[in-house]
């Protein structure tokens, strides 16, 4: 088992469901169809996710593969999360996350679906629970960026996006997403600085992922306080996060493509046999 | 400072306007210098010493650091002394609140009032007025002070930071390392009034394990013996796992290589053997290291230039390796005399097994063994309980801070002549928009009839 056949897979999968999804949009809840083939689509990803788990030995965060599936499943959960508890905001919900649901595993056919055990530096529970913050952050500064778009566009198309919840409303979901990517984030540094630590005795690294990072967090710090000192909201706290957008790729997904640092674990192996001349 | 004078130096330096504009001037310098200067290859020693001590840098951070002073300190003195009770709010004003939620009710305030004092709030009745207020989490400003508090903290631990030393030591199986400056083979420099970190182990065993025949670790861990309180104490030693001398002083194994033991037969006339366990920078194989040799009556100095190819099957000259693994090794030794005018000049090259000798000059040098040698990374971070301290500190206050905020309802007699009907606000401090949504739920389990629409 490699199981590189699990991307079109979810590609396929992920993609019907946001045409189930947007061709019964703005026909009232509950989106049957919608909602079905996509829970139907989760559960083949977390199947394969179990089994990769229970064969390979390690929670899937080793490579961008791995960490295509798991960011993908972690944006699928609160897609479904929201969806089955019918809360106001899962339309946001669908309409940010499904273009990263097949946008991600797409970009994951670029790499090897090897199944490799996890290297010393990543053997800790400091990894795992940097990782799991990481995604989570991830997933909600998705939710904020895909929620900000649309109160953009529906500032501009008010007639075609009438699905789009009312503004007041949409500021608090936009607010509680950021105020959650920031805590996320403040974990993924604190734990991230401290294994740091433990691995090389700095609590910085002056790398790509973890300066891009810092700027995260300082840009969320930011939006925090300008929500709370001078009510920002609409589309001015809209823009605000869509500026993040940029960073927030860098931080999370540079390592992918670009090897200059600690974060990137698609790893060339080297043979005995080639070793040494 | 006169009071006049404090407060102008308040509104001043410690404005909401400085906070965000300092970390806007952050953000703006972390974006178009550092994060670019992390993808074009500048070293990362040059950028840590850019951003921790150019001025600009350092005035910044100092300009932060007293907004954020002068900024919270008097607002938390304020805010934790008028925490106890409601903001006022006008009753008589409810109504036109933009948030404001109408409601059916029969209940009389004082009633209201001791439902909501069974959930946890804090209440004020007006029953004259006909309304009364309602406060709960109280505290959650303190969320706040802890979360600023932390980043005092974690300026306390930068300021640290350069005391950190951190030194290397390649000790094999069955040695041992005492601590001494002489033992290290990356001697640290500790900053002035700092001792080297305060360390002595014996490496008892060292395993290795590779992903097949792959350049890949699976597992690297090395158990040690230390003396702890009058005690021998055993402990595993791995990269992601160190072992504690103190609360900011560890040890971890952070690299792999080999040792050699071997005999030099120094004299020809088999006088002056001399046998050695010497850890050599030799893995990955193929990477070459020298050994030192003084030999025959003069002591002139030799050196054997050694690889390691931990597993050959085949014999004879081949040097096919097939494991990072000590299977069946073989060396590729070159040996070179020191002359007299500091050149070296080539005595011959050998491959070898373990036992087989190397005769040259008046010696003969035999490999006796292989061990595994661990790469031991010794350090001493003084801000390590700092920063800690600040993380905990932080997180703690800023789950409490966003996660239970505080909250405030207030309810008044609604329509003159109407005794049924009541107008509800509440008030979230952290998410204020989503006070709406708290004055619909709490209306509800007040048992009022609430008009959500309203």
């Amino acid at each position: 088992m490699s199981g590189g056949w699990i991307l079109p897979v979810l590609i396929a999968g992920y993609g019907g469901a946001a045409v189930a999804w947007v061709r019964v949009l703005g026909r009232g809840d509950p989106r049957g169809v919608a909602r079905w083939w996509l829970t139907a689509v989760f559960a083949v990803h977390t199947a394969y996710l179990v089994a990769r788990w229970a064969v390979v030995g390690h929670p899937p965060l080793f490579g961008t593969f791995e960490n295509v599936l798991a960011a993908s499943w972690a944006l699928a959960t609160m897609v479904l999360w929201a969806t089955w508890r019918r809360t106001g905001w899962r339309d946001l919900a669908w309409a940010s996350a499904l273009p990263w649901l097949v946008i991600l595993p797409g970009w994951g056919l670029r790499y090897p679906a090897r199944l490799l055990p996890l290297t010393i530096s990543e053997r800790s529970l400091w990894v795992d629970v940097h990782v799991f913050f990481a995604w989570t952050a991830f997933d909600v500064i998705v939710f904020a960026v895909g929620t900000s778009s649309l109160v953009l566009a529906r500032e501009r198309w008010p007639e075609r996006l009438t699905w789009v919840p009312e503004a007041e409303a949409v500021d608090v979901w936009l607010f509680r997403a950021v105020t959650l990517a920031f805590i996320g984030t403040s974990l993924v540094l604190a734990t991230g600085s401290y294994y740091s630590v433990l691995l090389f005795g700095a609590w910085v690294r002056w790398e790509v992922v973890q300066v891009s990072s810092i700027v995260l967090w300082l840009a969320l710090a930011m939006i925090v306080h300008a929500r709370l000192f001078y009510g920002w909201g609409g589309p001015k706290l809209a823009w605000a996060v869509l500026a993040v957008l940029p960073v927030a790729v860098t931080s999370y997904w540079v390592w992918s493509v670009y090897r200059g640092t600690y974060h990137s674990f698609d790893i060339p192996l080297l043979r005995a046999r080639d070793a040494g001349g | 400072m006169p009071s006049s004078s404090w407060s102008r130096f308040e509104r001043l330096v410690g404005s909401r306007r400085v906070a965000q504009w300092s970390l806007g001037t952050w953000v703006a310098l972390f974006v178009v210098w550092v994060v670019p200067f992390t993808l074009t290859g500048v070293p990362e020693p040059r950028i840590k010493r850019i951003v921790g001590g150019e001025w600009y840098f350092q005035l910044l951070y100092g300009v932060l650091l007293v907004n954020v002073l002068v900024c919270l300190l008097p607002r938390w003195r304020r805010a934790l002394r008028s925490a106890r009770l409601p903001s006022p709010l006008p009753a008589d004003r409810l109504a036109e609140h933009r948030r404001s939620v109408g409601a059916r009710c029969a209940a009389t305030p004082g009633a209201l009032g001791g439902r909501l004092a069974d959930g946890g709030w804090t209440v004020v009745v007006d029953e004259r007025a006909g309304a009364l207020a309602a406060v709960r989490r109280r505290f959650s400003t303190v969320g706040s002070l802890l979360l600023h508090l932390s980043l005092a903290l974690v300026l306390v631990a930068a300021f640290l930071v350069p005391r950190t030393t951190t030194g290397q030591v390649l000790v094999s199986e069955g040695e041992s390392f005492s601590g001494a400056p002489e033992d290290y083979a990356q001697k640290p420099e500790p900053p002035p009034g700092r001792a080297l970190p305060r360390a002595a182990f014996t490496v008892e065993k060292l395993r290795a394990d590779f992903f097949e025949d792959k350049l890949f670790f699976k597992d690297l861990r090395a158990a040690v013996t230390h003396r702890r309180a009058d005690a021998t104490r055993t402990a595993t030693v791995r990269l992601s796992e160190p072992l504690f001398f103190g609360p900011g002083t560890f040890v971890s194994l952070a690299g792999f290589n080999h040792a050699l033991a071997y005999t030099l037969d120094g004299e020809s006339r088999g006088r002056a053997v001399r046998r050695e366990i010497v850890g050599v920078d030799s893995f990955p194989p193929g990477s070459e290291d020298k050994i030192r040799l003084l030999v025959g009556q003069r002591l002139s100095i030799h050196w054997a230039y050694v690889r390691v190819y931990p597993d050959v099957p085949e014999d004879g000259p081949s040097l096919h390796n097939i494991s990072f693994a000590v299977g069946r090794p073989k060396l590729a030794v070159r040996m070179t005399r020191l002359l007299d005018d500091g050149t070296e000049r080539p005595l011959g090259s050998w491959v070898v097994r373990l036992g087989e000798p190397i005769r040259f000059d008046r010696g003969t040098l035999t490999f006796d063994a292989i061990k595994y040698a661990g790469l031991f990374r010794l350090v001493d971070v003084p801000s390590l309980p700092w920063m800690s301290s600040a993380f905990i500190v932080g997180l703690v206050g800023l789950v409490w801070r966003t996660l239970l905020p505080r909250e405030e309802l207030y309810l008044a007699r609604g329509r003159e002549g109407d005794a049924e009907a009541w107008v509800l606000v509440g008030r979230v401090d952290y998410d204020r928009a989503s006070g709406r949504g708290l004055a619909l739920r709490w209306g509800r389990e007040l048992g009022m009839s609430v008009e959500a629409g309203s």
